[in-house]
């Protein structure tokens, strides 16, 4: 019961939050530190009842009984939480405060321009509806939850509405995200007609299972991971995230980015696994979401590479990462079909692992981008450059989270990306049928190449926006964040690390989570102190906290070791070799440079299009003068997908416009005739 | 996992450690025969690097920390990568983790040195910088794709077990797949080491090096940290190739005659591998940087045939 006082606190003070900066909002300082404060202490709540959870509290508060009408009732608007909702809720809360606390500072530069209280109503609605969303134990409940979800996260979108852009954004964003409420709507009718009730709980009964009949789950399904894909931006449905994240101010796309796209991921773990039921035929599902997990993973760092806006570049990270963590939940619901329940716990405890990951290490890299752009006023990182001298806190903060998100040890990324590689790998000890034999290995190949290409990305994000010599006045005149965005940064750089060192405490928490849901035995057959063996022996078994360790011992021994070798060095500051021709900025390899090798090697990908424009010269020497440009790739997905549907949509309701004449008359007559067919149909 | 993996994963490590520059020296020496040439000796490798450190040092002054700190993390990457590998006998350092640990290691070692090449802000770094990482994230899927193969026939990710059990089971060793996977991590091993024809080792023409580009601001101690540890890099490869699929000669059990045999065999194998390296670096020139592809793919589709093998 605790956890649900907690709960309602955090709701609460949010709420309180909310009302408080649009009432405050003629005083933008003064809104600005209350709301963005409450946002936090209520985040604060939050964590403690996900804590209390943990611990072994149950809640489960109902808020009130629909009034019926006739037989028809909307059920009981009840929220709950269990160890999964939990985790979720204590992710969202963690990456809340954190940024909250960023928020203080970095929202600043808004005073003035666009209204801070609505800036901070938003916000704090943001939090209040995204845990509602984890929480809400009713469909209709969970629906509004999520429709505010979307508008609130919309309004954040579009919050710099002097932007063309962002206005576009935002538009594309609203529709797409609707098209997939709509889905889930029509879902979730289906499934409340099948059990007669809209309670969650009513879809979880023995009863409401044995009345599916296959072909109703198949479509279930089918329509329930459309919709929720489009809110993670899996591919083919990621086109708004990679416009909306760049526009979003980033303490948004932060928030955004972190947790609001992973709340499909839980709805899809309890869709999976608690209402639809995964059977033995079901094992197609987990092929599905595995095939599009690793087309997102693909094409998500494929799009990163050859992107020169730091922000996009982070959104189409996103949407790699999520594909990623698809990829884990995919293999998590085929060896549940399998019936391999303790395969598929390890499978989800690598997808939670990455989703808390990705929470911190993406909240952390679009703070980053925050303060850069804060700073010199562009996200292009091609105006950048030698920003470790000019802001070296925030690089070395960026730094953990390139380390992370590129999965090297010790750092969180490579914690959870490993949980997923194993889950994949552990597929060779059971007799699985070779076709969903070559799913896997196809997995595992992509989730390989996106490992290295993500590292290409980030060497030259990184590389080109904090590395060797400022490029533009922007980049000469950065300096350091202010303080709290510097905390805000810090301290998920330091969660980077310590999320990693801490898997042989997280793990087991996260397989109690995930157990209630696979209904297998406890994950961990033998930990001891700090190395772990799960499951199968000869599989798995590291420990991040030991290569650390290791790490700490060797380094100064090198140090020391090549100090004393050879004796003393004369160590000598000067330029890097100029070739004789004065070395500046021009000399370094751009951030389009550093990516073409691999534009080149991907041009079916890609396709990019030189063009040569010739145009006859004035000059008497030169006859023709060429000039020559390539756009770098073209937006396959978009172009020939959304732009044609987009096309005849518009087409199609410029055919029908005539039945909307204005006579009012006619409008009548639709009416009746619409009445006739309906009560022909249903009497 | 116990005292004697340990001690073991130590003295192998170090032994490996010790050995990389003659690896070096012995692939340099069976090239200038090849090539008519009387070449250095097989110790020039040493001679090198204590002159390294003997030297001067000279840093940019464009660069940041990270110019300083990658040669130790680089350093660091491949100490702890060389304790997991199996030498003489099937026990190391399994402490860390399992393979895909060590296959991290590299990762961590390529990200620093690219990141380096790119923060004294001349073109060459960020050049070889540009192609390595290309290179290394086109051969992923291949190693991935061998360690799986591995996996399947031995049915663990531990390097020392996949030794053992390739070892203890001498119908694993006519396994097709695994001189399919063989085959296929030998081509990664010359992508990921800058050989042939991925790249030449001894050029310093600005339009064609990659890993040299990579280096090029190095001087002294850095620049001697950086060579080691990429020598060490290709002696973990080889002793990968040789004692992952092929661990003949390898001890599995604690005996005076099994770890002298398994000494002679590992370094048979290597001295093989080396002349192999050597031939081949003799015998082909450097690939066209975009027909890369081309040679990766065939790597992919032998990995990608192995682990179907490795299933029936």
């Amino acid at each position: 019961m605790l956890s649900g006082v907690l709960f309602a606190g955090a709701i609460f003070i949010a709420l309180a939050g909310a009302v408080v900066s649009a009432v405050l909002d003629a005083r933008p300082a003064a809104c600005r530190k209350v709301s963005f404060l409450l946002a936090a202490i209520a985040s604060c709540f939050g964590m403690a009842s996900a804590i209390t959870v943990f611990a072994g509290d149950i809640m489960n508060i109902t808020i009130f009984v629909t009034p019926s009408l006739g037989t028809f009732s909307f059920g009981t608007y009840s929220i709950a939480m269990d160890g999964l909702a939990a985790f979720f809720v204590m992710v969202i809360s963690l990456l809340t405060l954190i940024v909250s606390i960023y928020s203080l500072d970095y929202v600043e530069s808004y005073q003035g321009v666009y209204s801070m209280g609505l800036m901070g109503c938003l916000w704090n609605l943001f939090f209040v509806t995204m845990a509602l969303v984890i929480v809400a134990n009713n469909a209709m409940l969970f629906i509004i939850a999520w429709e505010c979800m979307s508008l609130v996260s919309f309004f954040l979108v579009i919050y710099e509405r002097n932007k063309k852009e962002s206005l576009m954004a935002g538009l594309v964003y609203v529709i797409m995200t609707h098209v997939g409420t709509a889905f889930i709507i029509i879902s979730f009718i289906i499934m409340a007609s099948i059990s007669g009730s809209f309670d969650f709980a009513s879809f979880t009964t023995p009863a409401f299972h044995a009345a599916l009949t296959p072909g109703v789950k198949a479509v279930l399904f089918i329509m329930l991971f459309i919709g929720f894909s489009v809110k993670a931006g899996v591919v083919p449905l990621h086109v708004w995230l990679p416009l909306a994240h760049p526009e979003a101010p980033s303490n948004v796309s932060a928030l955004m980015s972190g947790v609001m796209i992973k709340t499909p991921v839980f709805m899809l773990i309890r869709v999976t696994f608690s209402f639809l039921g995964i059977g033995a035929g079901d094992a197609w599902w987990g092929i599905v979401i595995i095939v599009i997990g690793s087309l997102s993973a693909i094409i998500g760092v494929l799009y990163a590479n050859v992107e020169q806006d730091m922000k996009r570049l982070l959104a189409y990270h996103s949407v790699e990462n999520i594909g990623i963590i698809f990829i884990g939940l995919g293999t998590s619901i085929l060896f549940q079909s399998l019936g391999q329940p303790l395969i598929a716990t390890l499978a989800l405890v690598g997808t939670l692992y990455h989703v808390l990951s990705h929470a911190i290490f993406k909240g952390l890299l679009f703070m980053g981008a925050g303060s850069i752009q804060h700073s010199t006023h562009t996200k292009n990182v091609e105006e950048l450059g030698g920003l470790a001298k000019l802001m070296p806190r925030t690089s070395v903060f960026y730094f953990f989270g390139v380390m992370s998100i590129t999965a090297l040890p010790p750092f969180n990324g490579f914690v959870s990306e490993w949980l997923i590689f194993q889950s994949l790998m552990i597929s060779v000890t059971l007799l699985v049928a070779p076709v969903i034999q070559v799913f896997i290995m196809v997995a595992i190949a992509i989730l390989a190449i996106s490992g290295g290409l993500a590292i290409a990305c980030f060497v030259h994000t990184y590389g080109v926006t904090f590395l060797a010599m400022p490029r533009t006045e922007h980049a000469r005149n950065a300096k350091e964040a202010p303080r709290l965005m510097q905390w805000g940064m810090g301290v998920l750089a330091v969660g980077c690390l310590a999320t990693g060192l801490a898997s042989f405490v997280l793990i087991p928490v996260f397989g109690g989570a995930a157990m209630a849901y696979t209904g297998s035995g406890a994950l961990t057959s033998g930990l001891s102190w700090f190395f772990m063996v799960p499951i199968v022996p000869g599989f798995t078994g590291f420990s991040p906290a030991m290569v650390l360790l290791a790490m700490v011992i060797v380094m100064p021994i090198i140090y020391g070791v090549s100090r004393v070798a050879g004796g003393k060095q004369k160590v000598e500051i000067a330029d890097t070799w100029d070739c004789g021709t004065p070395l500046n900025a021009r000399n370094e390899y751009t951030a389009t440079a550093y990516s073409n090798p691999i534009n080149k090697v991907f041009t079916r990908i890609f396709r990019p299009k030189p063009r040569v424009e010739t145009t006859p010269s004035a000059s008497l020497y030169i006859f023709k003068e060429k000039k020559y440009t390539a756009n770098e790739k073209e937006l396959v997905i978009e172009n020939r997908f959304y732009v044609p549907l987009v096309q005849n949509v518009v087409k199609f309701a410029r055919k029908i416009r005539g039945m909307q004449s204005g006579s009012i008359r006619n409008y009548l007559l639709y009416i009746f005739a619409t009445l006739m067919v309906l009560l022909i149909i249903f009497r | 996992m116990d005292a004697e993996s340990a001690i073991f994963g130590l003295i192998q490590g170090a032994a490996l450690l010790f050995l990389s520059p003659l690896v070096i020296g012995i692939v340099r020496k069976c090239k200038a025969t090849f090539q008519s040439r009387r070449g250095a000796s097989i110790i020039q490798p040493y001679y090198e690097l204590a002159k390294q450190f003997s030297k001067g040092q000279v840093i940019s002054r464009q660069a940041s920390w990270i110019f300083r700190v990658a040669p130790y993390v680089c350093m660091t990457c491949v100490v702890l990568a060389v304790t997991m590998i199996p030498v003489f006998i099937t026990a190391s350092f399994d402490y860390f983790g399992n393979i895909l640990v060590l296959v991290s290691l590299m990762a961590m070692y390529r990200f620093f040195m690219a990141l380096s090449a790119l923060d004294t802000g001349s073109s060459f770094g960020g050049m070889g910088s540009s192609r390595e990482v290309m290179i290394s994230a086109i051969m992923e899927p291949t190693m991935f794709l061998s360690i799986f193969a591995m996996a399947a026939i031995t049915q663990t990710t531990f390097l020392s077990g996949i030794a053992e059990a390739i070892q203890s089971q001498a119908s694993n060793l006519l396994h097709p797949s695994l001189y399919l996977a063989f085959f296929a991590f030998f081509i990664v091993m010359l992508g990921e080491n800058a050989r042939f024809p991925f790249d030449n080792p001894t050029t310093h023409l600005e339009l064609t090096m990659v890993h040299e580009a990579m280096i090029l601001e190095y001087s002294g101690k850095s620049l001697g940290l950086m060579e080691y540890s990429s020598w060490t890099k290709l002696t973990i490869f080889l002793a990968l190739l040789v004692n992952m699929f092929f661990p003949w000669g390898i001890a599995t059990s604690i005996s005076l005659w099994g770890i002298v045999s398994g000494i002679c065999a590992f370094l048979g194998k290597i001295i093989v591998l080396a002349i192999v390296i050597a031939l081949l670096e003799s015998s082909i020139s450097k690939f066209r940087l975009f027909k890369l592809p081309a040679l990766s793919w065939i790597a992919f589709c032998l990995a990608f045939m192995a682990v179907i093998l490795s299933f029936l």
